[in-house]
This record gives structure tokens, sequence and C-alpha cells, in this order.
């Protein structure tokens, strides 16, 4: 008698893990995760737009208006971020305002 | 500086004359017209310089109040939690402090010494010069303490913060990626990449800092380098001609700008440091990953 139970049961662990492997098998994979790769430009710009960046560098400018006329503190901060930042810009544009506005 | 030169040289050839007519009293009032004359014209240098340079702290102070915790709450994202906590109280702290000091006691001394300078050249009776110095290197002294103080907080908290920021990011990242199932991996390097972006933006910004740092402080700068370069020049001018009280006065005032001259650096070149300072410890953080 006990011996019919554990065949009867073996049987069925058997059927269960038929079932679950053909479950797996027929079941279609639906991922939720897009393909896109991860864009560092995208990650920041919603990392400054997050931390008001672009409003601080605004209100940057207001303080070296007389000395920078021609250098946007804008396009410094992009630069700044890529790496190229023009040297040669900023000291022309300081030795400007020495010569002009001192004196 | 020229209107200067000319009432001295005016003065000399009124002394030369006075002297022929052996008149102690003439040639006693001409000095003191002439003193009274090159004070006058002094003055007016030297508030406008004064202007500048309290207008130039105030701005300077302003703006690293507004550059300062934006640079820190990059900091936090790029994961030095500790050094953010550490360094924000101090920096923000010294900062107000500094430009309060500077305003409010730095400036005074100056004032104080320069015009005690002033009254012990009017005549030979009454020498406070001695108390005038004291003053002027005074000023030095604290400025050194001031700026050593700083730099060498700021450097020793961010120094032992960024080892324990580094060391805790790395545990942090190394449990995301063995113990959250098959995604650990992606996400642990989706953490690396907006940390990265952080670290960049925290650099950019800091940079741009420096550069408007330096774009407050650069005229008032130029316009002190130039005026002291002016007083000394015409004190060695006027040496063979003037009086040698007059050629000491001149003396004095180049001497009043290039104190200010160091104040105008050391607070700027402090700041700096203070900007390059929190991006660095937050970038030898990074280093541990």
């Amino acid at each position: 008698m006990l011996k019919i139970k554990n065949k009867q049961l073996v049987n069925l662990k058997l059927w269960i893990i038929i079932l679950s492997f053909i479950c797996i098998c027929i079941i279609p994979h639906n991922v939720q995760a897009s393909e896109e790769t991860i864009n560092s430009e995208s990650i920041m710009k919603s990392q400054q737009e997050a931390l008001n960046i672009n409003s601080f560098i605004q209100e940057a400018d207001k303080y070296t208006k007389d000395v920078y006329e021609d250098l946007d503190m804008g396009e410094l901060f992009t630069s700044a971020i890529t790496g190229n930042i023009d040297n040669g810009t900023i000291i022309n544009s300081i030795l400007r305002a020495v010569r002009w506005r001192s004196f | 500086m020229a209107s200067i030169i000319v009432i001295i040289v005016i003065h000399s050839i009124l002394k030369n004359i006075s002297e022929g007519l052996e008149n102690k009293g003439i040639a006693q009032i001409t000095y003191y017209v002439q003193y009274i004359l090159i004070v006058t014209l002094m003055m007016t240098n030297f508030v406008q310089i004064l202007d500048v340079i309290k207008e130039s702290i105030q701005s300077l102070v302003g703006f690293m109040n507004s550059l300062i915790p934006i640079l820190i709450t990059l900091m936090i994202t790029t994961g030095s939690v500790v050094s953010a906590n550490l360094i924000q109280p101090i920096i923000l702290f010294v900062i107000t402090f500094i430009g309060n000091f500077i305003t409010g006691i730095i400036i005074p001394l100056v004032l104080i010494s320069t015009s005690l300078g002033i009254v012990s050249k009017i005549s030979d009776k009454v020498q406070i010069d001695k108390l005038s110095k004291f003053f002027k290197s005074s000023v030095v002294w604290v400025l050194g303490v001031v700026l050593t103080l700083f730099v060498g907080l700021v450097s020793i908290e961010g120094s032992l913060s960024s080892s324990v920021d580094g060391i805790t990011a790395k545990t942090a990242k190394a449990a995301v990626s063995s113990f959250i199932p098959v995604v650990g991996k992606i996400l642990g390097d989706a953490v690396d990449t907006v940390i990265g972006c952080s670290s960049i933006l925290k650099n950019a910004t800091g940079i741009v800092g420096i550069v408007i740092i330096t774009g407050i402080v650069v005229l008032p700068i130029v316009k002190l380098a130039v005026l002291m370069g002016i007083y000394y020049l015409g004190s060695a001018l006027c040496q063979p001609i003037a009086d040698s009280k007059i050629v000491s006065l001149l003396d004095q005032m180049g001497d009043t700008f290039k104190t200010f001259l160091a104040i105008m650096c050391s607070v700027s070149v402090m700041f700096i440091i203070g900007v390059t300072l929190v991006i660095k410890i937050s970038n030898s953080g990074m280093m541990y990953r």
C-alpha cells in the first residue's frame, strides 16, 4: 500500500516538473525593459534640470557681466562638460576688460 | 599722481625761496598746505578703491553662497555623503565669516593704520609710525592664519571622509551586483554611469565657478596693483626734490594698497582653493571604485 502511494507521489512530482518545463517553453517572453542603451547625455540633462544648474549659471552671469562681455557662461559650462574649454577666449576677455574698464 | 608730483615740485620751489628768505614760518605753512593738498588727492583714490574692494568681497561671498550648495548637492549625487556632510558647514561658515571679518575688522584696521601713518608724517613732534606698522603687520598675519586654517581644515576633513565615501560606495555597488539576481550587474553599471555623469557635472560647475571668481576679483586686483606701483614710483621719483616726510607718506600709501592687494589675493585664492578641494575630494572618493 505504502509502495503504491510512493510511486504515485513520484509520478506526480515528475508530472509537475514536465508541466512547468512546458509552461516555461510555451509562455511568450514579454520583457518590459527597452532596448535603448543608457545615454549619458540624457542623464546629464535630467540632472541639470533636477538640480536647477541652468538658473545658477544665469545667476552667475550677472556677477561677471562687466568682465566677460563676450563669454557666455552657458557655453562655457557645455564646453567644460565636454572638456573643450577655450582658455584663449577667457584670457582675451579678461585682458579686454582690464584694458578698457579699469581706468 | 601727476597732480601730486606737480604739487611737490611747486612746494620744493617755494621751499627754496623761503629758505633764501630765511623765514621758517613761511616754509612751515607751505609744507602744511602742500601736505593737505596731497592727502586730499590721495584720499579720493583711496575711497574709490575701498568701495571697489568692499563691493567685490560682497559679490564673492554672495556668489560662493550660491555655488557651494550646488557643488555639495552634486557631491552627494556622486555618493560622497560623508564628505558633503562634513565639509558643507565648515565651508559655508568660513566663507561668511571671512566676508564679515574682512569688511568689519580687517579693512577698518587698515584704515586706522593708514590714518595713523598720515598723522605721524604731519610733523616731527607726533610719532605714531610704529603703531601704524603694528596694525598693518597684524592684518597680514591674521589673513595668513585664516587662510592656513581654512585650507588645512577642508583638506584634512576631506581626505579622511573621501576614503570612507569611496569604500561605502564600492561596498554598496558590490552588494547590488551580487545580491540582486539577474539584473544586479546591470543595475550596478547604471549606478556607475549616473555617478560618473554627476561627477562630470560637478567638475564643470566647479570650473565655471572658478572662472567667475576670477572675473569678480581680476579688476580690483589689477587696479590695486597699478595704484601700488604708481605710488612707489611716485615716491622714488620725488625723493630728490621732495621732503623726506612726503616721500615716506607716498611709500605708506603704496604699502596700504599692497595690504589691500594681499587681502584681495588671499581671499580669491582661498575661495578658488575651496572650490578645487570640494571638486577633488569627491573625485578622490571615486578612485576607490
